[in-house]
């Protein structure tokens, strides 16, 4: 099967009076039509970028250098025309964000608001009217569990509460009937028991829609509960991809290792959590030679000089070069 | 201290340190030019609580459940409508307002939001040691002893103290957030929230520091937070609360490992997700929180309740005991079932 979206050595910088930003660093990623791929990292480490710059929504000041690659359905989003990029945004990919209530204008009804992305994502040449659209928008609204949507379709967005304006988000992304659903931390503003109901709809619409959804997160939970792969990022850069029952069970990489044992579940005590020492590292000056070096507990010469590339390591891949000496090694003493 | 006090202290049901007896927080809601009140909203219901000396005390809900009212009003930082606040034998909530500064000394509050709550125009040092100063610290070289003393004890340089907060990343101002409410030495500190704006690998740092000058300095903690497993981790006692009120209070493990009420059990079952593989198979809460401010009869949570019947929109269940230092408020706790157990009726 080929993948759906590929991501080939993604830059996307930024252009401050402080320096050059640079957020996405060398990102490699693929996602398999139909299936979920979480995208995990920490505040800075480049995750929402990716994500925007596949949407080339990167903004004012950024730029997304020549030689990346954002492949999707056979053409490199990377160096698309606006014209062309019209076509795709809603259409084929759509995006939902953490914060569903700034991202609605709060002086149109929801019922409107789904309207007029039903009426925007209509195929060429087809006329929707707006009775139709406003209809439409009602069924999308049952769709994603809005109970009585015509009532609820006359609501602004003061009116609802946040799990239901994420439902509205989700009817305006599905509008379009899009391959590729790219959720940036979706649940995250929202209480646990909402953020449970919401992960499930999201499951549920995928399957009833064929969808891809690139997810991104920083909560474990949520990657349990979605994710068919995962790719963890640091500082830039995947430093590791696979299955997430890979990732999960046997991580590879020092760090994605690390942030596991940094993070607490249900009756762990506070002895058994281990806190990654350090702080995250700035954009605007990575350290040199692998990332997570100065962080790293097992960090040897050679990841201060060179920076590691993603290599196969168990079933998945990672960015280290421990991992990298232990398989020379390995086939050392085959030979 | 006398002996005697000393071992009861050491007894598994030592004195509150902090008691709060049916407290109470209403907030009027105006409308319109005039400004009428045309309701109330009652955030807090009539709230008890103990906080042992020595423990962590852990207060768990979703936003809107008046948690962090809870804590301000503990602290009289919001005037309570009703109800007894008693930290150690005074009642606060009796006090006039000048009469406020000791009890204050005693226990400090932890934000949240780290940055929003540092003057951005003044040096660490000068944010920290504003307390003492307060307090009546008027020695310079004094304060500036036990500024340099608590910088230590969170683990920043003396010289952070010369410099600003944005100078500083995220867990470093929730460190200096820290310090500041250290640096009066209170015997509770308020958390609230604290490691919520924070990374996952910073979290684990807070947390652990948080321990640490708990032994350090042999504080007591209320630990307010809204993640299961951050909350259960760091407390001895977790309390939870639902629109208001407390619905279960009892040990981290008992509460973790045998939840007595539907809510604390839709709250696991949301924080535990399934084992790989297993998708889609843990319990979905139904419906949102209904309105503060016209709370359903009876029991609060029957809205959303899977167990509901005829009773919980008649009678509101109370604070009842359910084994050893255990409470939860339902009638139907017995039906609750262990969190690795599908709930018996489905939702």
């Amino acid at each position: 099967m080929s993948p759906l979206l590929e991501i080939r050595n993604l830059r996307t910088y930024f252009r401050t009076t402080a320096g050059v930003y640079r957020a996405a660093d060398g990102v490699d990623l693929s996602l398999d039509p139909g299936r979920t791929l979480c995208l995990v990292g920490e505040s800075g480490s480049g995750k929402s970028v990716t994500a925007l710059s596949v949407m080339r929504l990167v903004g004012v000041g950024g730029s997304i250098e020549p030689g990346s690659k954002i492949l999707f359905g056979g053409r490199n989003l990377a160096c698309a025309s606006e014209a062309e990029m019209l076509k795709i945004r809603g259409h084929e990919i759509a995006m939902i964000f953490q914060e569903p209530s700034t991202s609605l204008d709060p002086v149109y009804t929801v019922g409107y608001q789904i309207a007029e992305a039903v009426r925007a994502q209509a195929k060429p040449g087809q006329k929707v009217t707006r009775k139709a659209a406003l209809q439409r928008a009602a069924e999308l609204m049952r769709l994603v569990g809005i109970a009585e949507p015509q009532q609820r379709a006359c609501d602004y967005p003061h009116q609802m509460s946040g799990g239901m304006l994420q439902r509205v988000m989700i009817a305006i992304a599905l509008a379009g009937n899009p391959r590729l659903l790219i959720a940036d931390e979706p649940t995250t503003a929202l209480d646990a028991t909402i953020q449970a109901q919401i992960l499930e709809l999201l499951k549920e619409l995928q399957v009833k829609f064929g969808m891809a959804i690139l997810m991104i997160t920083h909560n474990f939970g949520v990657v349990a509960e979605m994710a068919d792969d995962v790719a963890v990022m640091y500082a830039g850069r995947v430093v590791e991809r696979g299955s997430a029952a890979s990732v999960f069970t046997a991580p590879q990489h020092p760090y994605t290792q690390a942030l596991l044992r940094s993070v607490p579940v249900l009756g762990m005590t506070i002895e058994d959590l281990h806190a990654i020492p350090g702080s995250v590292p700035s954009p605007l000056g990575w350290p040199a030679g692998c990332r997570f070096a100065p962080r790293c507990q097992h960090a040897f010469e050679r990841c201060r000089l060179e920076q590691p590339p993603l290599t196969a390591a168990g079933t998945q891949e990672s960015a280290c070069w421990l991992t990298i000496r232990s398989l020379d090694k390995a086939r050392e003493v085959q030979h | 201290m006398t002996a005697q006090q000393d071992s009861t202290k050491s007894a598994s049901a030592s004195r509150p340190l902090l008691a709060a007896r049916g407290l109470t927080v209403s907030f009027p809601v105006k409308t319109g030019i005039l400004r009428r009140t045309v309701a109330s909203l009652t955030a807090v219901d009539g709230v008890d609580l103990d906080i042992i000396e020595g423990e962590t005390l852990g207060l768990i809900g979703e936003s809107g459940s008046g948690k962090s009212t809870l804590g301000r009003a503990l602290l009289r930082l919001v005037e309570p409508t009703g109800g007894q606040v008693i930290l150690d034998g005074t009642d606060v909530c009796a006090l006039a307002p000048h009469a406020l500064k000791p009890v204050r000394r005693q226990a400090q509050l932890i934000f949240q939001d780290a940055a929003g709550s540092l003057n951005p125009l003044m040096t660490v040092r000068q944010i920290i040691g504003a307390g003492l100063r307060a307090h009546g610290a008027r020695d310079q070289a004094e304060r500036d002893a036990r500024v340099a003393e608590v910088l230590k004890a969170v683990g920043l340089d003396a010289d952070a103290g010369r410099r600003y907060p944005h100078e500083f990343s995220g867990g470093q101002r929730q460190r200096i957030g820290i310090a500041r409410a250290l640096v009066l030495r209170p015997r509770l500190i308020i958390a609230d929230e604290p490691v919520s704006a924070l990374d996952v690998s910073i979290q684990a740092q807070v947390l652990k520091l948080l321990v640490e000058l708990k032994q350090e300095f042999r504080l007591t903690y209320l630990f307010i937070g809204h993640d299961l497993a951050v909350v259960d981790c760091i407390s001895d006692r977790v309390a939870v609360m639902y629109l208001g009120k407390i619905v279960e209070v009892g040990s981290a493990a008992e509460v973790r490992d045998r939840p007595q009420h539907p809510y604390t059990r839709a709250l696991l079952s949301a924080h535990r997700p399934p084992a790989l593989g297993q998708r889609g198979q843990r319990v979905v809460l139904a419906g949102e929180p209904p309105n503060p401010m016209a709370p359903p009869s009876g029991c609060r949570f029957r809205t959303r309740c899977p167990l509901a019947q005829d009773i919980c929109a008649e009678q509101e269940p109370l604070l009842e005991p359910r084994g050893t230092g255990h409470m939860a408020a339902c009638h139907f706790s017995h039906l609750v079932g262990g969190p690795a157990e599908p709930l018996r009726v489905s939702l």
